[in-house]
């Protein structure tokens, strides 16, 4: 069963996406910080992030940037409240990018997509 | 002849036929011979002739008469040549002397440059029919100001008005503005033409030597000076500032009275030009100052008006800021609103997962409603200011009887302690109650697993108090510095509006925030309102009747 990390400070949608995710066949973990994130990495094998692009004090976009230097195999789903964050060149980092919408069915989707992609190589 | 018989024409009494010099009024002169010898006949051919001639018919010592005659004649012209010199230096002193303090006082240029030109040009001392100022500027000198008449006819007429009204010195020094505009006008046209190099012949040769040169038409001269001039001489005097540059040059003629000047009113006018050239660099430099001042002024008035445009650009930026936030708090809860009611939708026949779900759905709705009451909040602090007296207890009051009871439920327990006779502060109470509110909101939801709250109102150095106190955790420094700041929050339900709301409702009170925190001992948040003078009061009523 592959292993989705859901990063996002806001718990109400971890819960969303551990729902979706979980439903989608998936085994959910969360996390609620950078400095959580880094710790879940580095503690057990991860076979795709789900990141929010705004963490409270932090921006989600170093956090990818990390992740990417850190573990350059490991695809990142990208979700923002914005579009504008599309233009920035660091979320060109990201697998795949994700505006949040009511449908959380669409990031099932997504992810669905990227690892199918990835398990194809 | 003027031998009459054996007599001659200087010891006859009593004739009027003998003399014919003497004028109507003086005829004591015909009986007194002694004193027509003085006043008439000293000066007359007649007897100079007549002892020349008794010197060669009765021997020398008539002939010595006539050589003490002549001698006598000559050194009485020198006399009154004298006297003539030392009256026109007493009144050249004397010029001197008043212009020199009536300089002292002066900073304006056009005074100064107008006293100068009119010292050299009256009548009773220097006497100079014209006087130009150039000035230096830039490299080049220009015609700034000149005075004196334009034709022999004017000049009539000015000199006359001079001695008619028994103008001195000291009534031609007098200035005013009016006064220099109509002599600037009347050289207008020929002051704008003049702009000659610095390094110009003759106003080279000027600066070069310091003295004063006596230019004539046989000289290598500018078109303009040659064609003003016409072939009368002048004279140039040099200007210097204290460090010996060029401040400018004075022309100085006597273009209708022919007048030559003498060695003496030259050097007179070289030793005056030191405190000209003094005078002229005050003038030059308060001029500058005050366009320098000008200047700064203009300045300052275009920065404020930066200013208050970089101000309102930033009020702008805070509120597009602040709607991009909004977006963002919106998006957020009504994603998981969303997506809640659909897993909701999804799993109703899952009875585990409907009050996870529903507690979650509520949650949402939380944010959204808290989201909305700091905007509404917002925005009235921002666009609403009316304000009027207020008893800060009435509004603290109201909050405490609103919270206690809500709070006590969940841990945390109320202590209220008014100041008694407080005096009124100036302010808008929905605004000051929805920023008490949201300092204790904050100091409440800082202690989650309850505490202790104390509100007191004060009146301390002439603001009405209210404090904060709670028994928290404290906040850390990072978060200290940025408490204040728009959209910085730490929890989960918050829009980072409320404090910076707060805050800037207490500034424009003339009021201040002090917060200051114990690492596990709480925070202590003080609200600072000044007291409503009574004059203010007063001046309110009598408004508002």
């Amino acid at each position: 069963m592959n292993k989705i990390l859901v990063v996002d400070d806001e718990p109400n949608i971890r819960l969303v996406y551990r729902e979706v995710l979980s439903d989608g066949g998936y085994e959910v973990l969360e996390a609620e910080s950078a400095k959580e994130t880094f710790e879940i990495l580095n503690r057990e094998p991860i076979d795709l992030v789900v990141l929010d692009i705004k963490l409270r004090s932090e921006s989600g976009l170093d956090v990818l940037q990390r992740i990417t230097n850190e573990f350059p195999n490991l695809p990142v789903v990208l979700c923002s409240a914005y579009v504008s964050f599309q233009n920035d060149y660091t979320s060109w980092l990201a697998e795949s990018y994700v505006v949040k919408s009511s449908d959380p069915e669409e990031l099932l989707l997504e992810v669905n997509k990227v690892l199918r992609k990835k398990g194809g190589h | 002849m003027a031998k009459f018989g054996d007599s001659y024409c200087w010891m006859i009494k009593d004739d009027p036929s003998v003399c014919p010099y003497i004028r109507p009024g003086e005829e004591y002169l015909i009986n007194d011979v002694n004193k027509r010898i003085r006043e008439k006949c000293i000066e007359c051919e007649e007897l100079k002739n007549d002892l020349k001639n008794l010197g060669e018919e009765k021997g020398p010592l008539f002939g010595t008469f006539s050589t003490v005659l002549d001698e006598f004649r000559k050194r009485e012209q020198k006399l009154e040549k004298y006297g003539k010199s030392l009256k026109v230096k007493e009144e050249m002193f004397d010029t001197m002397a008043h212009l020199s303090t009536s300089l002292k006082l002066v900073l304006d240029l056009d005074e100064i440059l107008y006293k100068v030109l009119v010292a050299f040009t009256a009548g009773s001392s220097f006497g100079f029919n014209r006087a130009i100022m150039l000035l230096s500027q830039k490299g080049k000198l220009r015609g700034y100001f000149a005075v004196g008449p334009k034709s022999p006819e004017e000049a009539y007429t000015i000199w006359n008005d001079i001695s008619q009204k028994n103008l001195t010195i000291v009534d031609l020094l007098i200035f005013s503005p009016q006064l220099f505009q109509k002599e600037k006008e009347k050289f207008k046209e020929v002051l704008k033409k003049m702009e000659f190099d610095l390094d110009e012949g003759i106003f080279k040769r000027a600066f070069k030597t310091g003295m004063i040169p006596r230019v004539t038409s046989e000289e290598v001269l500018p078109d303009v000076i040659r064609g003003f001039y016409q072939g009368t001489p002048f004279w140039i005097v040099p200007l210097f500032s204290h460090l010996k540059r060029p401040l400018g040059v004075i022309l100085l003629d006597n273009f209708l009275t022919k007048r030559e000047v003498s060695q003496e009113e030259i050097k007179a006018i070289e030793i005056f030009s030191t405190e000209i050239s003094l005078a002229l660099e005050r003038g030059l430099t308060y001029e500058e100052l005050e366009e320098k001042i000008e200047t700064l002024e203009e300045a300052n008035v275009k920065l404020k008006e930066h200013q208050e445009l970089i101000m309102k650009l930033r009020e702008e930026a805070s509120i597009g800021e602040m709607v991009l936030q909004m977006t963002h708090s919106f998006k957020n809860p009504t994603i998981a609103i969303a997506g809640l009611a659909r897993l909701l939708k999804k799993k109703t026949n899952d009875p585990s997962s409907v009050s996870k779900y529903t507690d979650a759905i509520l949650e949402e709705a939380i944010k959204l409603e808290k989201t909305h009451k700091d905007f509404i909040n917002f925005v009235k602090t921002k666009y609403t200011s009316e304000k009027t007296p207020i008893d800060i207890n009435k509004v603290v009051e109201l909050l405490y009887q609103e919270k206690k009871n809500k709070e006590k439920s969940q841990g945390v327990n109320f202590h209220l302690n008014l100041g008694s006779n407080l005096p009124l502060v100036l302010g808008n109470d929905y605004q000051l109650y929805n920023c008490i509110e949201n300092i204790v909101s904050n100091s409440i939801e800082a202690m989650p697993e309850g505490g202790e709250l104390f509100i007191e109102t004060a009146e301390e150095d002439g603001f009405v108090s209210v404090g904060i106190k709670d028994t928290g955790p404290g906040i850390s420094d990072e978060v200290m510095k940025n408490l204040f700041k728009p959209f910085f929050t730490t929890k989960t339900i918050g829009s980072g509006l409320g404090l910076y709301t707060a805050k800037g409702i207490i500034e424009n009170l003339g009021g201040h925030i002090v917060v200051s925190c114990e690492r596990d001992k709480g925070c202590n948040v003080t609200v600072k309102i000044p007291i409503l003078s009574k004059e203010v009061i007063d001046e309110q009523n009598l408004s508002s009747r």
